[in-house]
């Protein structure tokens, strides 16, 4: 399921441009009323496709390198073949006049539409990333969930003023709602149904962790194979210097001794001091990582703030802070591991000082109601350091300071959680003993093995990122001395006013289409850099952004890249909603800036009348900078543009947010709701 | 942190009306001009010459009892002072195009961009403007801005024409009559529909007013300068990019002067009301929903569509929420919306302040809202013009037949991103806040009939029947120079 598209490219017959562009101007763009309704040429019923959602007609002009194209972009429901057909049938003579225009159109035309068929298809580029704003609703369901919508509105706004006529509970409405608005207006019974979820939004995430999961599996056996070639070292081996690390600090057991801690434990159960400390280091030193990287923190997400250098510190940091994690879950499985076996595993124990538990019964009863008191105390303070935000606003301070306590008090769930488990554990009958350490043991011993090669990959993968980074940064700075700066494009972007005279007109009041042509830097790294960047935007455009925000942008509808001529031009086409001015400003101001300066500051444009070549706004380290600097982007911007010629919405009002509460009204109508879910169902109407 | 950066404001260079609407001075002319042709020698020396007599900011706090003079240029004026085009191209874009311009000759469009966007379509479109629009009084080179106390004005207006070289007012064309608009503001600074107006405006970093704020309100209400003056930062540290001068000075290209330091843009529109269709819209919905349009009621319904009482309490504000005349005190400002009103159940989402400065409501998260929403704040300085006091019923005779409106006066830097993006993102937006098909209850460009949702419990009320309370007719971007631009462009 989702949206299917189609970007067929066709290279315009010599000295047809102009006439190309007065039939498509004449025959196919729709009439785009101020008052909002698309009305569509008899030619160009694309109203009458029914899967349809957008479609536009662009050109590219003819330049000293490239030849004339025309571009047909469309976003529609079903297999690319039946769409085309169809349009062929509604809009055949139409389609027949266009592409008369174009190289290897067959002369046969619309007498053997199969060929024609074939000629489309065979020109079809597809997209090299692709984003949905509302992925697998069909039109049908977008439009009746949207007049199922305004029943609603209508009919409670009658109840609402016609007084008396309103039930007393909210319930009550809602069902009296349900009789009046879907059992007995006519055509509204299919919303008695919940609206099928495409699998990659329902399990887009789990898939990518899993995803994520298989390529770290993988990366991590090979090294484990490169450990094993270069060192001769095996997963026992790599295991035991983090399982030995707890002998270390033997500094701490004096301390602790003199405490007196150790004693008021004693009473309870035998612990040693290397135990105590092996659990009491990793976690100091998770603590410091974490509160180092809080200050790292910016309190504010504010991309125009964020570096490199600082945003790098903060990824290391927060690896390191997982990699004590790992120390700590391997001592503290190991040591329930030894418990069950009342042994560590075979080999250590001569080194390790094994953690031995006696617990009478009475102890443990005591031990297990005092960690349940100290759950629930977590439990409850964790919940109200996550509702604080919700209820007033904090300063920086106190907001890192409400984090850091809410990690402290996880962390302290978790131990406790652990001491119960050592505990029941002990107190298990020996036979249940044997047979869970014979399961548990390689199981545990597998795990950790693993997660520490997984560690190491992730080490050398941090190494990666910095590698390509500074390459990266080389490259820019070559190129700031081999592109014109986008800064004096500022005054002289103006002159293609043409290609964007559009925008905001008539139904372009609420969406309107970018259409946007740039040619991608020369060299091998440029272009790898291009292309993995739009394979990881196309990936998380499906798999994570796929409720109708990408980046935290809420205003696209249906947008794509595609890289055309052998690589050498990006073509971008986008169905956007609300005024260019804002619809720009959220690539600059949000944390999505990242994502435009990775694809674009692989790009240059050409302008003019020498053509000299001006470059994407400078980034820093591909990510940041670039278009923050909001004039030279938007003035690259708006000269890169091309003028959308044809354009079609089927839904020209709507905006992506509209659509998705609206499908969210749909699923909640007969969920059963508490009183609060009800009263928030009420609200959004 | 800012404020130790920050960089301090040449505020003897600025002119007055960026830091003060001259409050002690209640009367208005806004004076509208055109250069002599063939005559520009002569403007440039009354333009230097005016340079002493215009009101600067500084000192601040100091306001001026008998009179201030200020002045703003359009972009023929530069045109006609002969500015060369690389000192033409560093204006905005907004500025040089316009606020009525055409669209570009080849397109198939009757209706430019800018003008679907800010609205002036239909209804409001600028053929039918008086001045500013394509048919008639369009060559406006530029206003004077003249300040005064009640009888003075006069006085003040004609010394000031006589001063006149090189330039002459306008005269309008359908009329003949000078095109002198004059306004005023009331000593309870209501304005026709009732409300009182000026009460929430941003504070320009460093200045006293804005270190007097308290942390709250500086959180949201402190702006720094480059968002009104031009040349210095504004909330976004980089817009301009690298900066672009350093390398033409080296090829000894830099230009001479600076005309744009200390200068800001400024925005006028000639907005009228329509009192009479207020007053029987808020009746009749008022009837509509409480069953009776008795004087509370019909209170009520007012002031959901502005956000605030007639008396200015903004509707967020609970203790106050119900008591209409509470002068007590003044005005809250100092509210915020995620917090305290985040479903609109108090303040409506689609109300008039909400809209116009949703503060940090504007998206998920607060923090990032406020830092978006200050970017894009106006210093408002309108006037009420036409005769006033027919709301209260005192006077339903002939003062009922006049037209009134208000001389919406707005300064900012950026005229795309400040009153372009409020006009065109905020109050004209369909789609703002998650609604879908509601637009400001006052200044929109709706045709027809409008709707406007009113957030409640148990569910929403839904007014319908909006008629249009608020008609554009005439309008144009302006350049207010700094008073060294100013004497520079005498010279
Ligand atoms: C005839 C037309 C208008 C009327 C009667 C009107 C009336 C009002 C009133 C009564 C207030 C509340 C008082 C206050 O907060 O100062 C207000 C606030 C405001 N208005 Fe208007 N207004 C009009 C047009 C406009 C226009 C055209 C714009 C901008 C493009 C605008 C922008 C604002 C802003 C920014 C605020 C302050 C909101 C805040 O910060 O909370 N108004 N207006």
């Amino acid at each position: 399921m989702g949206h299917n598209l189609l970007t067929i490219i066709t290279t315009i017959k010599k000295d047809k441009e102009l006439a190309l562009r007065g039939t498509l101007a004449s025959i196919a763009e729709p009439h785009h009323d101020p008052a909002t309704v698309i009305r569509c040429k008899p030619e160009f019923r694309f109203d009458k496709l029914a899967g349809l959602h957008f479609c536009s007609f662009v050109i590219l002009e003819g330049d000293e390198v490239f030849e004339p194209c025309l571009v047909f972009e469309a976003t529609f429901d079903g297999p690319r073949t039946d769409f085309i057909r169809e349009l062929l049938q509604i809009a055949g003579p139409g389609m027949d006049k266009v592409y008369q225009h174009c190289v290897g159109y067959p002369a046969s035309g619309l007498l053997l539409p199969n060929i024609a068929t074939e000629y489309l298809l065979g020109h079809d580029v597809g997209a090299d990333a692709f984003f949905s704003g509302c992925p697998g609703r069909p039109v049908g369901q977008i439009l009746s969930e949207n007049r199922l919508r305004s029943d609603i509105v209508k009919y409670l706004g009658n109840a609402r003023l016609s007084t008396g006529d309103m039930p007393a509970t909210l319930s009550d409405v809602r069902s009296r709602m349900h009789q009046e608005v879907i059992c007995k207006l006519p055509g509204n019974q299919w919303a008695e149904t919940a609206a099928a979820v495409p699998d990659d939004v329902a399990f887009g995430l789990r898939r990518l962790v899993f995803g994520l999961l298989a390529v770290l599996a993988i990366l991590s056996s090979l090294a484990a194979l490169a450990f094993w070639l270069i060192a001769r070292w095996t997963p026992a081996d790599v295991y035991s210097v983090i399982a030995r690390w707890h002998e270390a600090p033997q500094v701490l057991d004096s301390l602790l001794e003199r405490i007196g801690l150790l004693a008021w434990f004693g009473g309870l159960m035998a612990w040693d001091a290397p135990t105590l400390a092996a659990v009491g280091a990793p976690v100091a030193l998770w603590l410091v990582l974490r509160f180092v990287e809080l200050i790292f923190l910016p309190s504010i997400e504010d991309p125009h703030k964020e570096t490199f250098p600082g945003r790098y510190v903060r990824f290391v940091l927060s690896v390191l802070r997982y990699a004590v994690l790992l120390v700590l879950a391997g001592f503290a499985l190991v040591a329930l591991v030894s418990v069950v076996n009342e042994s560590f595993p075979t080999g250590m124990e001569a080194e390790g000082g094994a953690l031995k538990i006696s617990v009478s019964a009475g102890g443990a009863l005591v031990a297990l109601l005092g960690a349940a008191v100290i759950l629930l105390v977590l439990g409850y303070w964790a919940t109200s350091l996550k509702l604080a935000v919700e209820m007033q606003q904090l300063t920086p301070t106190r907001e890192n300071a409400r984090r850091f306590l809410l990690d402290v008090v996880w962390l302290g769930m978790g131990l406790t959680g652990w001491f119960v488990a050592l505990i029941v554990v002990a107190l298990l009958p020996a036979g249940v003993r044997a047979a869970l350490a014979w399961v548990v043991e390689p199981v545990v011993y597998t795990l950790l093995a693993a997660a520490s090669y997984a560690l190491a990959t992730i080490l050398v993968l941090l190494g990666l990122i910095l590698l390509i980074a500074l390459i990266a940064r080389g490259l820019e700075l070559m190129d700031a001395r081999r592109y014109a700066s986008a800064t004096e494009l500022t005054s002289r972007a103006y002159d293609n006013t043409l290609a964007y005279a559009r925008e905001e007109v008539g139904t372009n009041a609420h969406q309107n289409h970018l259409a946007s042509l740039t040619h991608v830097k020369p060299g091998l790294m440029r272009r790898w850099l291009l292309v993995s960047t739009l394979w990881l935007v196309n990936l998380l455009a499906r798999l994570v952004f796929n409720r109708g925000e990408l980046g935290g942008i809420p205003t696209i509808m249906s947008a794509r890249w595609v890289i055309i001529d052998g690589g050498r031009r990006l073509l971008f086409l986008d169905n956007y909603g609300g005024p260019w001015e804002s619809y720009l400003n959220q690539f600059i101001d949000l944390s999505a800036v990242r994502g435009v300066n990775a694809i674009w500051t692989n790009t240059f444009i050409k302008a003019g009348p020498q053509r000299r070549r001006f470059g994407f706004p400078q980034t820093s380290f591909l990510l940041w900078k670039g278009a923050q600097a909001e004039k030279p982007f938007k003035a690259y911007v708006r000269r890169s543009q091309i003028e959308t010629i044809v354009w079609y919405s089927a839904y020209p009002t709507l905006s992506i947010t509209n659509i998705n509460a609206n499908t969210d009204l749909r699923q909640s109508l007969f969920k059963p709701c508490t009183s609060s879910e009800l009263d928030a169902f009420f609200q959004k109407l | 942190m800012g404020r130790l950066a920050m960089q301090q404001v040449e505020w003897d260079d600025v002119q007055g009306l960026v830091l003060t609407g001259y409050p002690r001075l209640p009367k208005a002319a806004y004076i509208l001009w055109r250069m002599v042709p063939g005559e520009a020698q002569k403007a440039k020396q009354w333009l230097g010459n005016l340079a002493g007599r215009v009101k600067a900011a500084a000192p601040i706090g100091f306001e001026p009892e008998d009179k201030a003079i200020n002045i703003a240029l359009s972009e023929g004026a530069l045109t006609k002072l002969g500015i060369d085009p690389q000192e033409r191209a560093r204006f905005s874009v907004e500025f040089l195009d316009g606020m009525a311009p055409l669209p570009p000759p080849q397109s198939t469009h009757t209706v430019s961009r800018r003008s679907s966007q800010l609205g002036d379509v239909g209804g409001n479109a600028p053929d039918g403007w008086l001045w500013g629009g394509p048919s008639r009084n369009t060559e406006i080179d530029g206003v004077l801005l003249v300040y005064a106390k009640e009888k003075a004005l006069d006085e003040l207006i004609d010394s000031e024409c006589r001063l006149m070289t090189g330039v002459e007012v306008l005269h309008c064309a359908d009329t003949s009559k000078p095109l002198i608009l004059k306004a005023y503001s009331r000593g309870d600074r209501k304005e026709h529909f009732g409300f009182r107006d000026g009460i929430s405006q941003p504070f320009i970093m460093g200045t006293p007013a804005a270190n007097a704020l308290s942390a709250k309100q500086a959180r949201f209400d402190a702006v720094k300068p480059g968002e009104f003056i031009l040349g210095y930062d504004g909330e976004r540290e980089d817009s301009l990019g690298a900066k672009p001068a350093a390398g033409a000075a080296q090829r000894g290209r830099v230009p001479p002067r600076d005309l744009l330091r200390n200068g800001t843009y400024l925005v006028f529109r000639h907005l009228e009301q329509n009192v009479a269709a207020f007053e029987q819209f808020v009746a009749d919905a008022a009837m509509k929903v409480h069953g009776k349009d008795d004087q509370p009621s019909r209170e009520w319904v007012a002031a959901r569509l502005i956000g605030r009482w007639r008396s200015g309490h903004p509707l967020v504000d609970p203790p106050f929420a119900e008591k209409e005349n509470s002068s007590a005190r003044r005005p809250r400002n100092d509210f915020l919306y995620h917090h305290e009103d985040r479903f609109g159940l108090a303040c409506p989402i689609g109300s008039h302040i909400r809209r116009a400065n949703p503060r940090d409501a504007l998206g998920p998260d607060p923090d990032t809202s406020l830092r978006l929403s200050k970017m894009h704040r106006i210093i408002r300085r309108g006037r009420l013009y036409g005769p006033d006091g027919v709301r209260n019923g005192a006077d339903n005779g002939e003062n009922a037949q006049g037209t009134r409106g208000i001389y919406f006066i707005c300064v900012n830097a950026d005229i795309a991103s400040q009153f372009e993006l409020i006009q065109h993102t905020w109050l004209n937006n369909t789609h703002f806040g998650g609604l879908y098909d509601e637009r400001d209850p006052l200044v929109n460009n709706r045709d027809g009939e409008g709707v406007m949702t009113i957030q409640q419990r148990p569910t929403n009320l839904r007014l319908e029947g909006l008629p249009r309370f608020v008609t554009v007719r005439g309008g144009a971007y302006f350049f207010m120079p700094g008073i060294a631009a100013l004497r520079a462009l005498g010279t």
